[in-house]
């Protein structure tokens, strides 16, 4: 167990200082990403709390298919966006949070408990990517 | 120097290997997406939008137009196509680098994520500006309107 947790504190070791640096690059990265895209999402919110009705409504007039529930349909289509996105910006967050406290304390764990969140975050993104995969498909099929 | 397979116990070593695999599926998942949008938008384009449509005044402006959508495509492809190169290549180094005790692949693995995000944060960057230039010209146009 405690050569385990030896081992796992591989930051410590000396030829792993480039990986310490290579993750702290990643971290900045990372979280000028987030930072951005909490501004931009805090924009939106601004945008669609003053004219989001609007906004919507003139999409809806402009969209070439006319059904019933149409704006409905776009709201519930925001929403779902909206939140998906702010669950990706979160996951971020906390990846470059843990990564830089990671390398800062030298603790094999927290640097885990980084990659975990952003595993998720390539989740997320493989599952927006296969959505949009299945529409361009189906565009191209029909 | 010790092996890596050894040395990369979990929880680091495990989670570094299975966030690889993900992101090459990722990876892989993202450039179909992107080559099927290509393809879908060459066999089949949008309407071109001619001169009185959406306020244009002349044959000049709609071409304008037409073309932005060719260039916007063009530029997704080669964002895409970068992205999938850095973050295939996290993938396959870290895959790599676990498979044959190799601790520089490694290295250039997690540079390769950086670059990954650095791709992205950059974008996020243009973005940011062109949201702040179009609130700037929202505001302009509602004072001298």
């Amino acid at each position: 167990m405690e050569q385990q947790e030896q081992s796992d504190n591989i930051l410590e070791q000396e030829p792993l200082e480039e990986e310490s640096s290579a993750v702290l690059q990643i971290s900045r990265w990372v979280k000028l990403i987030t930072s951005v895209g909490f501004a931009i999402g805090t924009f939106i919110v601004v945008v669609m709390l003053t004219s989001g009705a609007q906004i919507l409504r003139q999409l809806a007039a402009a969209l070439p298919i006319k059904t019933d529930g149409i704006y409905g349909a776009l709201v519930t289509g925001f929403f779902m966006l909206f939140f998906i996105t702010a669950l990706i910006l979160y996951y971020l967050y906390k990846a470059a949070h843990l990564l830089t406290q990671g390398v800062k304390e030298r603790n094999s764990v927290v640097l885990a408990q980084g990659f975990h969140f952003l595993k998720n975050f390539f989740i997320a993104t493989a599952i927006l990517s296969l959505v949009q995969l299945l529409i361009n498909l189906t565009n191209l099929l029909s | 120097m010790e092996p890596l397979n050894e040395t990369r116990q979990a929880p680091l070593g495990d989670s570094i290997l299975t966030t690889a695999k993900v992101a090459g599926i990722s990876a892989i998942v993202s450039l179909l997406a992107t080559i099927t949008g290509v393809i879908a938008f060459l066999t089949s384009p949008p309407a071109p939008v001619t001169a009185g449509e959406e306020g244009l005044e002349d044959n000049a402006a709609s071409q304008v137009v037409n073309s932005a959508s060719s260039m916007s495509v063009f530029i997704s492809l080669i964002i895409s196509m970068l992205a999938f190169y850095f973050l295939y290549r996290f993938s396959f180094l870290t895959k790599n680098s676990f498979k044959h005790n190799d601790r520089t692949q490694l290295v250039k693995a997690l540079y390769s994520l950086a670059g990954y995000f650095r791709i992205w944060g950059v974008i996020m960057f243009i973005v940011a500006i062109f949201f702040s230039m179009a609130f700037i010209a929202g505001i302009l146009t509602s004072l001298f309107s």
